[in-house]
């Protein structure tokens, strides 16, 4: 780490502004979805619900490679970073 | 009646039934079909399994049913008894007659040997389990024995088979009603028992289609979270190469900065040359002739 300066700064708000952007958007589809759900007609109400069991019963052994694989780039982004900071 | 029972019994034309048909067949005989089998193999798999259950004693599939406590009627056909003991993954076989347990072997897929030892066979039973289901029966046992001592307590009731559709003959039909009511009677229920069938028969078949959709979907969702994790892997590498990139930059802008600020060496050359009370002050307490330049690095303040 160099010391503050611009690009510091500008990563930081940029982090700050992208996490918070992400987080309200998340929640409130979330909370939309379950708004039109409890207003929707029996028949949308049943394939929404559906919809969120179909998400639920994701397997995540299926992709344990993948996120295997995620993890490890996630790893050595992490050490990438640190030597930035060295 | 007789004819059309009859009929209705018989086993559909293999050949003639289309590939999701086929597949749902050989489910419903107790095997664990591949989706993406071929027609041929599909064939051939339930050609055996069809050859096998004519084989197969049906007292010693009620012996196992009866012993997995499955529900099933005690008139139930050989094809019920297989779909309902493929559904049994048990690996204990305590209270298991030794028929049964030969029954439970061949349909699970074991060659039998004339007098081999039950123990043995039991031995194979459990090793042509895999290692995955063997931890999954474990996690369950667990969970099992939680869930029993805070939930329910184990039940020791003998087990007894479904009760058995019974429908009164013509003559107490007549006797409880007379001819024309007993004989309508008889008739209506016959009208209504082929409706119910044929009911049966389609919901049976929404059924299959909504799994179908239902894995479909699956697939579908599966598919796209794939894609997902893998454009993630491509943003996180490409990330990767970027950090990567970006600490070659500042490793070569730092060689540089300190180059920049070293002297170059005939300037050293010079600064050694010089008598020695005209040095500059930043090279007192150096030794005559001792590597002037590596002495002026050394002398300089770090960044």
């Amino acid at each position: 780490m160099r010391g503050s300066d611009l690009f510091e700064l500008y990563r930081q708000l940029l982090a700050v502004i992208g996490g918070s952007y992400a987080t309200v958007r998340l929640v409130n589809f979330v909370w939309r979805f379950q708004l039109a759900t409890r207003s929707a007609p029996r028949l949308e109400a049943m394939a929404r619900r559906y919809l969120v069991l179909q998400v639920l019963r994701v397997r995540i052994s299926r992709f344990a490679l993948d996120l295997l694989h995620i993890a490890l780039l996630v790893l050595v982004l992490g050490w990438l970073i640190r030597l930035h900071w060295h | 009646m007789s004819g059309q029972a009859e009929s209705r019994s018989q086993p559909p034309s293999l050949t003639d039934l289309p590939d999701d048909e086929l597949l749902a067949y050989g489910r419903d005989l107790g095997l664990d079909l591949d989706v993406h089998a071929g027609r041929g193999e599909l064939l051939r798999l339930i050609r055996q399994r069809q050859e096998l259950l004519l084989e197969l004693d049906r007292a010693a599939m009620l012996d196992v049913v009866v012993w997995a406590r499955c529900p099933v009627r005690r008139t139930a056909g050989k094809d019920v008894l297989a779909r309902q003991i493929a559904k049994v993954h048990r690996a204990q076989f305590d209270g298991l007659s030794d028929r049964g347990l030969g029954v439970l072997a061949r349909l699970r897929g074991l060659d039998m040997c004339t007098g081999e030892p039950r123990a043995e066979l039991e031995r194979r039973l459990k090793k042509v389990e895999g290692f995955r289901a063997k931890l999954r029966r474990a996690r369950r046992g667990i969970a099992a024995a939680v869930i029993s001592r805070v939930i329910a307590r184990e039940s020791s009731q003998e087990y007894r088979f479904l009760p058995e559709d019974e429908s009164h003959s013509l003559r107490e039909e007549i006797k409880d009603e007379g001819v024309v009511g007993g004989i309508a009677r008889k008739i209506r229920g016959a009208a209504d028992d082929y409706v119910r069938e044929k009911m049966d028969e389609i919901e049976t078949r929404i059924d299959r289609k909504l799994d179908e959709i239902d894995h479909r979907l699956g697939e579908w969702r599966d598919r796209e979270v794939a894609n997902r994790l893998k454009i993630l892997k491509i943003t996180l590498l490409v990330t990767i190469l970027v950090a990567l990139v970006s600490l070659g930059y500042d490793v070569v802008q730092d060689r540089l900065g300190e180059q920049a600020q070293a002297p170059s060496p005939g300037r050293a050359a010079e600064v050694s040359a010089m008598p020695r009370e005209s040095q500059p002050s930043l090279l007192e307490g150096e030794e005559p002739g001792g590597g002037a330049s590596s002495d002026v690095r050394e002398a300089e303040p770090t960044r």
